[in-house]
């Protein structure tokens, strides 16, 4: 053919060096179970109603539903599988409050909101009232039933002049709110809180504090050997061990509350300095425990330091941070089921995923 | 890009591609339509020829092999495995250049995107070195192709490289002496070693196959 002929060898030699840097950038970047792995073990998401952009980080349950509380609220039936918006509580002529914790005592609900703590019971339409003892004016960040105990403790936000965390108790399945304690000088919001061996446990910052009342709450004079921030806390049901997690990737525990031991849970993968461990839920003699970016571990009570990367399939749940964690058990027709919710957040999509308990905690359903 | 795959079948998607492909090539189409006079001069190419080539289709992902067996949400193993995938939408742009009359060989790139079961986007970005062997009467261009090289893949936020071979044919009509115009079927086997240190997930295939619409202009 009579046509000019251009510069192939050229094209060919800078074609081929693009497409080797491509190349070479996208296998630097590759890590985790792949995608052809992802795709082949990916559950399909059920058509539970539950919106896409909730983060759930609480799940109780009250009455027979089970409730979610991410700014919004949502319920499910416990023997059922959508999600219905439930109405929040409201204020004067500012519409519905924002709720930001839950907690349950039997079938009360008690919701923490922008303008203080409300309660409802459980029942078809909550019919929200305003619970005295925690002002109006104070933004409840937090709302725990603390296992163990009776109570509920609500958290507040710090104000802008004064910088403590105020903590108030209901002992009277909130129906109203005592104040406790302020706590001062404290690295960060209370994140979980348990009852054990005779005193309340509180992890704040990277410091555990204790008090054999909340009003007498302080830093623990033994400490866990941590380097990073304490977040989960949990009592076995046995009772006679308690658990705290840390950013670092440690499982500290301990038998008197006196002196502690740690298990370091490995990370998965090289470029991760660790594993950073979030909340705790228990299944019988089975421990799970959540965390940033790696799913969530399980193991054995009483042996941390054997704790296997829980979910094997499911790639979001493979790899998300985990934001609530809960299991309950219900009555179903006269069986007795055993539910676990674990709400997640990767890649800022945000999910629940649920397993109705076949026993390995495998089978998860992605609401 | 959901609602597309499932408001339309993969037909349609062809259809719709064949007249992507015309609308982009009217005057090659509509002159053949309008001067039927003109006679096509059928070239005998040789070392220095080259062919761009563009395609445009719909891929169907058939399955995953894995080397030992997979637990799915499920709850079963299996090694042959659902790749939980829609139909894909493929694009690609192909350089070939010719050795003899009937040899060629080239570089590809090309694209597709898919949607898995819960709504996210997967795309496969296959970058080939291509050989081919070129069956040529006066009307037809039959090229047998064997594309090797490697599919960058993005799902969310997962990134992995596969390595791919994928055997490719081609039934083009010459429309003049500079462009061609036909379909490609393509079949792609891709494996995906379980990248990084510590990763005893299985080796996994996967096996697709496409149908494009391709339009080649020959320089």
């Amino acid at each position: 053919m009579d046509r000019e002929r251009v510069p192939t060898r050229t094209a060919l030699r800078t074609a081929r060096a693009v497409a080797a840097a491509v190349l070479l950038a996208a296998i630097a970047g590759c890590d985790g179970p792949g995608i052809f792995y992802t795709l082949a073990t990916e559950s399909p998401r059920s058509n539970s109603n539950l919106p896409d952009e909730v983060t759930v980080t609480v799940v109780v349950s009250a009455g027979s539903h089970y409730y979610v509380a991410a700014g919004g609220m949502w319920r499910r039936a416990h023997a059922g599988d959508t999600w219905q918006p439930v109405t929040r509580p409201a204020r004067g002529g500012s519409g519905e409050l924002l709720v930001l914790g839950l907690a349950a005592a039997g079938d009360t609900l008690c919701a923490g909101t922008v303008h203080g703590v409300y309660r409802a019971a459980a029942a078809e339409s909550p019919g929200w009232r305003r619970v005295s003892g925690v002002p109006d004016s104070e933004q409840v960040l937090r709302v725990f039933a603390i296992p163990g105990d009776d109570g509920i403790l609500a958290v507040t936000q710090p104000r802008e002049d004064e910088p403590v965390y105020r903590v108030y108790r209901s002992r009277d399945r909130c129906e109203s709110f005592d104040a406790v304690t302020a706590l001062r000088d404290v690295a960060g919001l209370p994140y979980d809180a348990t009852y054990a061996f005779g005193a309340y446990w509180v992890t704040v910052g990277d410091r555990l504090f204790r008090g054999a009342a909340l009003g007498t709450l302080e830093a623990a004079a033994a400490q866990p050997d941590s380097s990073g921030r304490l977040r989960g806390v949990l009592l076995n049901a046995a009772g006679d061990r308690l658990y705290v997690a840390d950013e670092s990737g440690q499982i500290h525990f301990s038998e008197d509350g006196g002196s502690w031991d740690s298990a370091r849970i490995e990370p998965p993968v090289d470029d991760a300095e660790a594993v950073p461990l979030t909340l705790f839920t228990q299944i019988a003699d089975t421990i799970l425990i959540g965390t940033k970016g790696f799913g969530f571990y399980q193991f054995e009570d009483g042996a941390p330091e054997r704790a296997e990367r829980g979910p094997r399939i499911t790639s979001q749940l493979y790899e998300a941070h985990l934001t609530g964690f809960a299991q309950f058990e219900h009555l179903d027709g006269g069986r007795r089921r055993r539910i676990v919710f674990a709400g997640t957040a990767v890649a800022g999509l945000s999910s629940l995923y649920v397993d109705e308990a076949k026993g390995n905690f495998g089978t998860w359903n992605w609401e | 890009m959901s609602y597309l795959s499932r408001r339309f079948g993969p037909g349609t998607i062809l259809a719709l591609s064949l007249l992507g492909i015309m609308a982009l090539f009217p005057p090659a189409i509509f002159s053949q339509q309008s001067e039927p006079e003109v006679e096509v001069a059928i070239p005998r190419y040789s070392l220095g020829d080259n062919t761009l080539s563009m395609r445009l289709g719909v891929g169907l992902p058939l399955f995953l092999l894995a080397t030992d067996a997979v637990e799915t949400h499920r709850g079963d193993s299996q090694s042959v495995l659902s790749p939980n995938l829609s139909f894909m939408g493929t694009a690609a742009v192909n350089w070939n250049a010719y050795l003899d009359p009937s040899f060629t060989i080239g570089m590809e790139v090309s694209g597709a995107l898919a949607i898995d079961i819960n709504d996210a986007l997967l795309y496969l970005v296959p970058i080939l070195a291509r050989g081919g062997y070129v069956i040529s009467t006066p009307q037809m261009e039959i090229p047998l192709m064997l594309g090797l090289g490697a599919v960058v893949m993005r799902l969310v936020d997962k990134t992995s490289v596969a390595f791919t071979l994928q055997p490719a044919a081609s039934f083009l009509w010459r429309a003049t002496s500079d462009w061609s115009f036909g379909v490609t079927a393509e079949y792609w086997f891709t494996w995906e070693p379980p990248w990084g240190e510590g990763n005893d997930n299985p080796h996994l295939f996967g096996n697709f196959v496409t149908a494009t619409a391709t339009a080649v202009y020959h320089f």
